[in-house]
């Protein structure tokens, strides 16, 4: 378009003067067209010359032309305008409308009257609703293809709910939907009689929900309920179990008659997504319980990602509301501010949401009894200052989910124990959450009830009540803190009163912000907010010596009496600093001082000389292990005195508080002994690795990064030493000696000649280095898995067992892969297996495996493989340098690490896809992910979990659980593995349910070396 | 005929499957009875009747219809007295209405109804069947058990009973609570039908009612619905029983 042309167009105002343009110009080009061509015409006839005739056709393609240009580019405009814009933004806006998300589009600036008088109508629209709440409570399904059963539309197929079910679920998103099963261990189907009579019973216990569905399981020994829009989990499990004594069924065995009861399996929407829904529900319903809820940990990435959750029309206001609250917090000079700011915030809510009222019941410490702190507006509930009945509270209490929050839309949708109270204060619906302190008691109770209506509200609004009650919540649980704190200082001032101690704070400025009631009296002039230097001790400026600056303790005279001045080291904040005043005395307990260190708060050299020796006479054995701190000099000289004896302290403290170890005594100022009867060698490094992570806490609020660099020095006792004397020389001597080198935070065994890390990571990841570098391959077994048709060795999986030494045990596989992880040594590991599989391959995969029909490697791999780039690298040079057949490597991915890395995997997979590699879901059990999704990722087979298979011989109900993963597997067309086979009953067990299955356990083989795998493949094959 | 009443359908779920020529008959155009044989014996079962307003009318209305030889509650309670065990089968002795307090009406006892005894007292004879029924068929003993029957929450009844032990005379027996042991035996002994009930406890009263429970009781309703069934058997044989023995009317 020509810039002329623009400008015209820019000009238009209105979409009936641009229609006026597009009619006018191609009546113009017509009109000027036909005139010019009739006078050529004209001239050509009257004087037959050529050349109006050549001008006649010129001008008839020019004209043609222009008309041809025009054309397009208004079609390109109208498309533009009407298309493009009003069409698709409108289109658009209406699908947002429809999922009741008001992120709407606003029309391009087309410098139209009627565009711009549409974006001023969305505007509006928008502002409306952003000031509003929307609920559709009822799911409508009639645009599904569901299949109907009965004439009531209650009774559909499975078949149908489950090519459905996101569309079922779709149209209720915003609630949370309900799954539930009710099952019976039968052999045989329900019969006829019992299905209707379930049907009924279950389709008038739930007949308070809308549009609940009903089908029957595959199996047809189970009842499936869909219950969409529920408003408490803690309802929906109440109902079944009162309804559970009206459910049972009887069957007639050889024994005779027996009752059956159901048992009951339950899942919920948007816990479990619609993608997971019914694999969870076969998880749940594997349980050996007879209510088996399951509620995966899976929220956080479900709601997440759901678009509804995050961009509904309620977000917006309800984010208001919680901004409102955001900077509530409790200080004992502001609660009656903050809670006229709740107030208010209640009052807002109660007139948006159409609530009869909102308030908040308290726990009154005086009085020993709950009353309402504050209410809305026109609140008559109940009343204030008046004593609420305990059993409310409790009633309330005991129906509450397990946050503490409750919701009821209707009174019939609240649970029993809880109806009887509503009816009592006349309530109808609502929502509360219940605020408890540490010890569980209930302090505060936050409620948004109704008196004559009902309350909708969907997921969203009730995590938003949930987050606003937390934030209210807070509020409280630090009210009751500082009222604790409060009641501790004044027992604080009563114990300094009997003691010879006064105390006082002051902060950086050194203002004095606390003075004991003791201080208070002895200087009665003293005030807060004044300079302690100058209220206290009549000086003009801060003392240089003071121990805020020295932390060093220091003599002082007040009136005529000396004082100890010393920093409260257990209160050592630099906004608030402690400061004890202890009177100075001649009297000291010598002998207390001699068993006990009063500095450092523990046990003497002489206490530990003690106990040694009450040892000795009861023959006792054990370690003393000695703790050297090496960089006690650099620590005292940055800490100074006090700063020391405060990181010392706090060591103490946490090995005796967080190690449960009382025995610690001081051996010397820089060095620690830790008394250890009757532990063995393995404790002691045990010990050690704990002490460790201890002293690598910062015990410093100062910012620095100074830790204790140790030596831990365990000795043994008796070990040939006839006295606690002669053990204790020997211990001094092994002390002294320079052969142990100092700072490394390293363990030497006075007895033994090893020495190793203290640090658990740091001794693994020198195991790992020393063990996978090079070629080195002793570390691998392999576990072998044998076909259970014929018994005959199918394949092998590769185990890591990485012995240590120190211990005698083998690390645990997880943990090393972990440790490597966090070091990216990895890549070892990977290599060193990938040589072993290629090692192996190359001297038996022509020979022993193909003539015995050796045909599988396992390889269990974890997240932490997945991250290394080198893998993929690796195997495919493993498949194509060894020509490995298909199917020979398998990689086995643990279960429960699925859900959290799907693109890792898929990606994984996706990769290695041409390559035929197998894939194994390890420790399978069903809790994190269905069949069908393995078979999506690229699964050719589930390993069922050790644990499910351990009773399947004695418990009736794991080998269902076991049948049902088979089944599944079986009709997504999964392969299964079994592990952990012990015994022949759980071998014919296996071989009784799927034929074609392979098996590991120890009644077949315990884990092979490599030469006895070979042997063993030989021998039986 | 000899009528079994049970509060649940479960609770009845073993009778309804024992019948003979078993149809189906509808009371009050809501109450489903099965009607079949057992021992020759004709029997009437019937489920879902919930507290003693309810079960007092529907067996005031079977008996109305029906020549009633014996009217036998059956179903789950809860023990009240602490040597009373999950699973136990309980037999009554007395049965005792705890709805009830008209003693400033008229001048009645707490738990009085005007007119009524203060409590309904169960002919020995039966108890001694049942008992020889439950011992014979499950080689399990049962026990006599007064029997506090109301439509009140069991808190309710616990303080009712924590006041008034006195009152209702109750020293040293078993005690147990269900909901409408007292209407079945009101409607009873208008019609001077003799009457009983048989549980098994299911727990004690103040203990939270929980699923896992409720099935430990459902295995134990065979064993009970053997023993009556058994003791219908005996009945059908040798006896004729006589309602109301021992329930004259002492008078305000």
């Amino acid at each position: 378009m020509n810039t002329k042309g623009r400008n015209f167009l820019d000009r238009q105002k209105n979409l009936s003067s641009l229609g006026r343009f597009y009619l006018i110009v191609p009546a113009v080009i017509l009109g000027v067209d036909v005139i010019v061509s009739i006078i050529f015409a004209v001239l050509y006839l009257a004087k037959e010359e050529r050349v109006f005739l050549i001008l006649l056709i010129v001008f008839f393609a020019l004209s043609l032309l222009a008309y041809i240009a025009f054309s397009i580019f208004m079609m390109k405009r109208l498309h533009a305008v009407y298309y493009e814009q009003i069409y698709l933004t409108t289109y658009s806006n209406i699908k947002k409308l429809a999922a009741n998300d008001t992120s709407f589009d606003f029309y391009r600036d087309l410098n139209i009257d009627e565009v711009d008088s549409m974006n001023d109508a969305m505007h509006d629209i928008k502002k409306k609703f952003d000031n509003s709440y929307l609920v559709v409570t009822t799911p409508d399904y009639t645009n599904l293809n569901l299949e109907y059963v009965d004439k009531n539309r209650n009774l559909i197929t499975f078949e149908s709910f489950k090519k459905n079910l996101f569309n079922i679920i779709h149209v209720s998103q915003s609630f949370k939907n309900t799954l539930i099963s009710v099952s019976y261990m039968l052999d045989d189907e329900l019969s006829e009689d019992d299905k209707n009579r379930i049907l009924n019973l279950y389709f008038h216990t739930f007949n308070d929900y809308e549009r609940t569905l009903f089908m029957f399981g595959e199996d047809g020994k189970s009842l499936i309920i869909y219950l969409p829009v529920i408003d408490s989990l803690s309802r929906v499990k109440e109902q079944l179990e009162l309804t559970a004594s009206d459910s049972s069924i009887v069957i007639r065995e050889a024994g005779g008659l027996r009752n059956i009861a159901p048992r009951y399996a339950l899942v919920v929407y948007p816990y479990s997504s619609e993608e997971y829904l019914l694999s969870d529900l076969r998880y749940a319903r594997r349980q050996n319980k007879n209510m088996n809820i399951f509620i995966p940990n899976r929220i956080e990435n479900n709601i997440g990602k759901n678009l509804l959750m995050s961009s509904t029309m309620n977000h917006s206001y309800m984010s208001k509301i919680l901004s409102k609250i955001s900077t509530l917090e409790y200080n004992a000079t502001n609660s009656e501010e903050s809670e006229t700011a709740i107030k208010a915030l209640f009052d807002e809510l109660v007139k948006f949401l159409e609530l009869d009222e909102a308030g908040i019941i308290v726990y009154d410490d005086s009085t020993k009894a709950y009353r309402l702190l504050l209410a809305s507006e026109g609140a008559n509930i109940f009343q204030k200052n008046k004593t609420i009945d305990q059993s409310f509270i409790s009633s309330l209490e005991s129906a509450s989910e397990d946050d503490g929050s409750y919701y009821f839309s209707t009174r019939n949708h609240a649970n029993k124990v809880l109806g009887r109270q509503l009816d009592f204060f006349g309530i109808k619906s609502g929502y509360y959450q219940v605020v408890t302190n540490a010890d569980g008691r209930t302090i505060a109770l936050i409620y948004f009830f109704n008196r004559y209506r009902d309350f909708y509200i969907d997921s969203y609004l009730r995590e938003s009540f949930f987050m606003l009650c937390l934030r209210i919540a807070h509020y409280f649980e630090k009210k009751e803190l500082l009222d604790y704190l409060d009641l501790r200082n004044s027992e604080n001032e009563y114990i300094l009163s009997m003691s010879d101690y006064m105390l006082y704070k002051s902060n950086d400025e050194f203002t004095l912000t606390y003075l004991s009631n003791d201080l208070k009296k002895f200087i009665p002039k003293a005030t807060i907010g004044g300079y302690c230097y100058k209220e206290l001790y009549g000086f003009d400026r801060p003392c240089n010596d003071c121990p805020k600056r020295t932390f060093k303790a220091k003599e002082v005279t007040l009136g005529k009496k000396r004082f100890e001045l010393s920093l409260n080291l257990n209160e050592r904040k630099k906004q608030n600093y402690a400061m004890l005043l202890k009177t100075l005395s001649d009297d000291e307990d010598v002998d207390s001082r001699v068993l006990f260190n009063e500095n450092y708060l523990t046990y003497s050299y002489y206490s530990l000389h003690k106990v040694l020796k009450n040892e000795y006479t009861s023959s006792g054995r054990g370690y003393v292990l000695l703790l050297t701190i090496d960089n006690f000099d650099s620590f005292l000289e940055s800490q100074k005195e006090q700063g020391l004896l405060f990181c010392v302290r706090s060591l103490i403290r946490n090995i005796k508080n967080k190690l449960k170890i009382s025995d610690v005594y001081l051996y010397n100022p820089s060095t620690i002994a830790i008394h250890l009867p009757s532990y063995g060698h393995a404790d002691v490094l045990n010990i050690c690795e704990n002490i460790y992570d201890v002293s690598k806490e910062h015990y410093l609020d100062d910012g620095s990064d100074d830790q204790f660099k140790l030596t831990y020095l365990p000795v043994g006792y008796p070990r040939g030493y006839a006295s606690v004397d002669d053990f204790m020389r020997h211990m001094g001597d092994f002390y002294r000696s320079d052969k142990n080198e100092r700072g490394k935070d390293f363990i030497y065994f006075c007895d033994y000649a090893i020495s190793r890390s203290a640090s658990k990571r740091e001794f693994m990841l020198s195991v790992i280095e020393n063990e996978f570098s090079g070629q080195s391959t002793a570390s691998v077994n392999l576990q072998p898995i044998v076909q259970v048709s014929n018994k005959h060795i199918y394949g092998a999986e590769i185990l890591l067992r990485i012995n240590d030494v120190h211990r005698g045990v083998f690390f645990n596989a997880e943990e090393i892969s972990r440790i490597a992880e966090k070091e990216n040594k990895t890549h070892i590991i990977t290599e060193s297996i990938i040589n072993f599989v290629g090692n192996l391959y190359k001297e038996h995969g022509k020979g022993a495996f193909k003539i015995n029909d050796f045909e599988r490697i396992a390889i269990n791999i974890d997240q932490t493989y997945l991250k290394d780039p080198n893998l993929i690298k690796s195997v495919i040079e493993l498949v194509e340098k060894n020509n490995i057949p298909d199917n020979f490597i398998s990689f086995e991915i643990p279960e429960d690490m699925i859900p959290d890395n799907i693109d890792k995997i898929k990606d994984f997979a996706n990769q290695l896809k041409s390559y035929h590699i197998f894939f194994s879901c390890d420790r399978f059990t069903g809790e994190y992910i269905g069949s069908e999704k393995l078979k999506d990722l690229g699964f050719n087979e589930v390993k069922i979990a050790r644990n499910l298979i351990i009773k399947i011989d004695k418990d009736p109900i794991q080998l269902k659980a076991v049948e049902d993963i088979v089944k599944n597997a079986h009709n997504v067309g999964i392969k299964v593995a079994v592990v952990g086979v012990e015994n022949e009953a759980q071998y014919n067990i296996l071989k009784n349910l799927d034929n074609e299955m392979v098996v590991q356990g120890y009644y077949f083989y315990k884990p092979l070396t490599r030469s006895d795998l070979i042997s063993a493949i030989v021998s039986y094959n | 005929m000899i009528v079994v009443i049970g509060a649940s359908h479960d609770d009845i779920l073993y009778f309804e499957k024992v019948l003979y020529n078993r149809r189906e008959e509808v009371f009050l155009n809501r109450y489903v009875a099965y009607i079949g044989t057992v021992f020759n014996q004709e029997l009437l079962v019937m489920g879902d009747q919930y507290g003693s307003i309810l079960s007092s009318a529907v067996v005031s209305h079977i008996l109305n219809k029906y020549y009633v030889d014996l009217v036998i509650c059956v179903g789950r309670c809860f023990g009240i007295d602490k040597r009373t065990k999950s699973g136990d089968i309980v037999i009554s002795n007395n049965i005792i209405d705890v709805n009830a307090d008209l003693s400033l009406v008229k001048n009645v006892g707490i738990g009085q109804i005007p007119g009524f005894q203060h409590e309904f007292k169960v002919q020995n004879d039966i108890i001694n069947y049942l008992k020889k029924g439950v011992g014979k068929r499950s080689y399990i003993t049962s026990y006599d058990a007064v029997y506090l029957s109301s439509d009140n929450l069991a808190e309710e009844t616990l303080k009712i009973l924590n006041q008034n032990r006195g009152v209702y005379g109750i020293t040293d027996e078993r005690i147990v609570f269900d909901h409408n042991s007292a209407g079945v035996a009101l409607a009873a002994t208008l019609k001077d039908i003799p009457y009983v009930s048989i549980k098994v406890v299911q727990n004690l009263l103040d203990k939270e009612e929980n699923i896992d429970d409720y099935l430990k009781v459902l295995d134990k309703y065979i064993d009970l619905g053997k023993s009556v069934v058994s003791t219908i058997g005996d009945i059908g044989r040798n006896d004729i029983l006589r309602g109301g023995i021992g329930n004259e009317y002492k008078g305000s």
